[in-house]
């Protein structure tokens, strides 16, 4: 199993010339077969549609100006969905973290999505995205993408036994949260 | 009791489940970018690449579809132009920008009998959750055509497994098209029903539809001679694609067998008993599901049918002309009463059925697999799963043919699609339905791998794949 953290990029520079219509032609393709569900994905993570879609264009805009530089195309997928990981991460970031949980729609929920989904799963998706980083990646790999340990290793890059114990604490950490929340 | 990891499932499944459509890609803006940001690490710690700027929202500009959805549904509130957009900010670079958009959301028909130009593809949905699985079962279709509602009714071919459309096929001219029936082996070729609304030849007519992916003609409509004008109760291609079943509707009821190449009466049964051949009665206007009555076996030796939306019997496809009742079997009964682990499940014919060959059970042998749901009383929990049920050496053999994918309490559950199954039921491919949001995906045993979303004019569930999709 390989579950190292190495870059399908190699260092080279970016789109430029020939390769051009290759790039734009690849990553098009690419964004027609996965768009929805990385904005789906970034959506979960962040709990706003603007943002989502602004991290998923962002991801594909990487992926284009490194285009040449991919190794093997075929693992543009795990590129752009760690680069979606990535900046989901650095939003809830900047976005800033509430010094208290407080289980309402205002730790990024938009009134869009909250008014969609119901008070229930509102509350559930606030306290997700109140877990630490990589609890919060290994549990929504896992129970959204239905992505095996393995999988789930491979994409955040760590090992295997380390997806198993942050996915474990966060379950454990969240059913706390939900808990005091009520 | 819900788990925490199913409230977590749940809501995540939820807020994805908001999101249906992706805003066109703009790349052009990124080539003005030039500082490299290499944010491709895994684990990056940076900020984030620059955003790129120049593409005013996507919204404000037409929706590449045309702006029009599916029913007629309006959009769902406040996403439109006016939305708020943090590239937006240097909008003027925007004029300078090629929409590379055009080439995401159009596909056009290079040659179609009818001389038209296929209409720009409406809000269909590209992708589904996650990546297609990694491997492919043999033998699953690469390609659907999918029936679009709308004022004029169109057809989408796409890609199975990668939710790619291959083209999009406009009706002929004066043709209201109705629905699309599938199962031919070489997965390229589809039958298609319209009215012709106008005229001494008013009435049912038929196509042919061949695809070509890759070629300069993606997809092919062309008329078929079958003399049937009357709406038909059902309709399927056999294997070879070489015969076409014809179920008439109302009553006395008739299935006939046509020749594809000349539209020659091959066979025909019919019955003077009480009954019509329909899959599930719905009140008169209402949308028949024509495409889930008739269905041949894989051998194109059986041809089952659905019969009075109370059973499935199977008939000898071969068989001389006769009694529709008399020279076919029962093999199973639609609707509830089929106990399991505790589960009561249903057979609902109007989500999909298919003649299998299993060698489970001790009724190993010819039976039906059909989509449905299960829900058991105490503890309440609902599942999903396909019901198998075959006749064989005096014994039936009653199972669900997938696992349980949705069995949070309360949780209401609208059951299993199936658009595909192999000879033996061993691969499925199917929706499942819970809570009102769909996952489409290959089922092998208890594995399911989900596939992008299908394209989808009318709600869920009702727009999951009852017959609106052929494979």
């Amino acid at each position: 199993m390989d579950t190292s953290s190495r870059s399908p990029l190699t260092p080279d520079d970016g789109v430029g010339g020939e390769a051009e219509t290759d790039a734009t032609s690849g990553v098009t393709a690419l964004y027609r077969a996965h768009a929805v569900g990385l904005i789906r994905l970034a959506v979960v993570m962040l709990g706003d549609r603007a943002a989502a879609e602004d991290v998923v264009q962002d991801a594909f805009f990487g992926l284009y100006r490194h285009w040449t530089r991919l190794v093997d195309p075929a693992n543009a997928l795990t590129y752009v969905r760690s680069a979606v990981l990535n900046r989901c991460r650095n939003a809830l970031r900047d976005r800033g973290r509430p010094g208290r949980l407080e289980l309402t729609a205002e730790a990024g929920e938009s009134a869009e999505a909250a008014v969609l989904i119901g008070e229930e799963h509102e509350r559930v998706l606030t306290a997700i995205r109140a877990l630490p980083d990589r609890q919060r990646e290994a549990l929504v790999l896992r129970f959204y993408l239905d992505m095996s340990e393995e999988e789930t290793a491979r994409a955040m890059g760590i090992s295997r036994g380390t997806v198993k114990s942050a996915t474990s604490r966060a379950v454990a950490a969240l059913g706390r949260m939900l808990k005091e929340g009520t | 009791m819900t788990t925490t990891e199913d409230r977590a499932r749940a809501a995540m499944r939820a807020i994805a489940g908001t999101v249906n459509d992706a805003p066109p890609l703009r790349l052009e803006a990124a080539k003005d970018l030039t500082q490299d940001t290499d944010e491709a690490r895994l684990g990056s710690r940076r900020g984030g690449a620059p955003r790129p700027r120049g593409a005013s929202r996507p919204g404000g500009a037409a929706r590449p579809d045309g702006a029009a959805r599916p029913g007629g549904a309006p959009r769902r509130g406040g996403r439109g132009g006016e939305r708020r957009r943090r590239w937006s900010l240097l909008a003027p670079v925007a004029a300078a920008v090629t929409i590379v958009a055009v080439a995401v959301t159009l596909v056009i028909i290079r040659d179609i009998p009818n001389g038209g130009v296929a209409a720009p593809s409406p809000s269909t949905t590209f992708a589904g959750p996650t990546d297609t699985p990694k491997s492919i079962p043999v033998g699953v279709p690469e390609y659907y055509v999918a029936w679009m509602q709308a004022d004029t009714p169109y057809l989408v071919v796409g890609n199975t497994f990668t939710g790619q459309t291959i083209a999009t096929v406009r009706a002929p001219t004066g043709v209201f098209l109705e629905a699309v029936y599938g199962m031919a082996a070489d997965d390229r070729t589809f039958v298609v029903t319209g009215q012709r609304l106008h005229g001494g030849d008013a009435g049912t007519v038929w196509y042919l539809l061949r695809i070509a992916p890759g070629s300069a003609g993606p997809a092919r409509l062309t008329p078929l001679p079958v003399p049937v004008r009357q709406d038909p109760a059902g309709a399927a291609l056999s294997p070879d694609g070489t015969e076409l079943a014809v179920a008439l509707p109302g009553s006395p009821a008739a299935l006939r067998v046509y020749s594809v190449a000349t539209g020659a009466l091959l066979r025909e049964w019919s019955t003077t008993a009480s009954g019509e051949l329909t899959a599930e009665k719905v009140p008169p206007g209402s949308r028949q599901f024509t495409a889930m009555v008739l269905r041949w076996s894989s051998d194109g030796r059986q041809l089952a049918f659905a019969w009075n939306a109370s059973a499935i019997r199977v008939l000898d496809a071969t068989a001389p002309d006769g009694d529709l009742i008399t020279r076919s079997t029962q093999s199973m009964w639609l609707g509830p009463g089929y106990g399991l682990d505790g589960f009561t499940t249903t057979c609902q014919a109007a989500q999909g059925w298919q003649p299998i060959t299993t060698t489970k059970g001790a009724g190993a042998g010819q039976g039906i697999i059909c989509g449905g749901s299960a829900k058991s009383g105490n503890p309440q929990r609902n599942s999903i799963g396909f019901l198998i049920s075959t006749e064989g050496q005096g014994a039936s053999y009653i199972g669900l043919a997938s696992g349980s994918y949705c069995s949070s309490q309360g949780e209401p559950v609208n059951g299993a699609y199936i658009g595909w199954a192999n000879a033996d039921a061993s691969v499925v491919v199917g929706s499942q339905v819970c809570g009102g949001q769909s996952r489409f995906g290959i089922f092998r045993g208890k594995k399911f791998s989900p596939l992008p979303a299908l394209p989808r004019s009318l709600p869920v569930p009702a727009g999951v794949m009852d017959g609106t999709v052929a494979w």
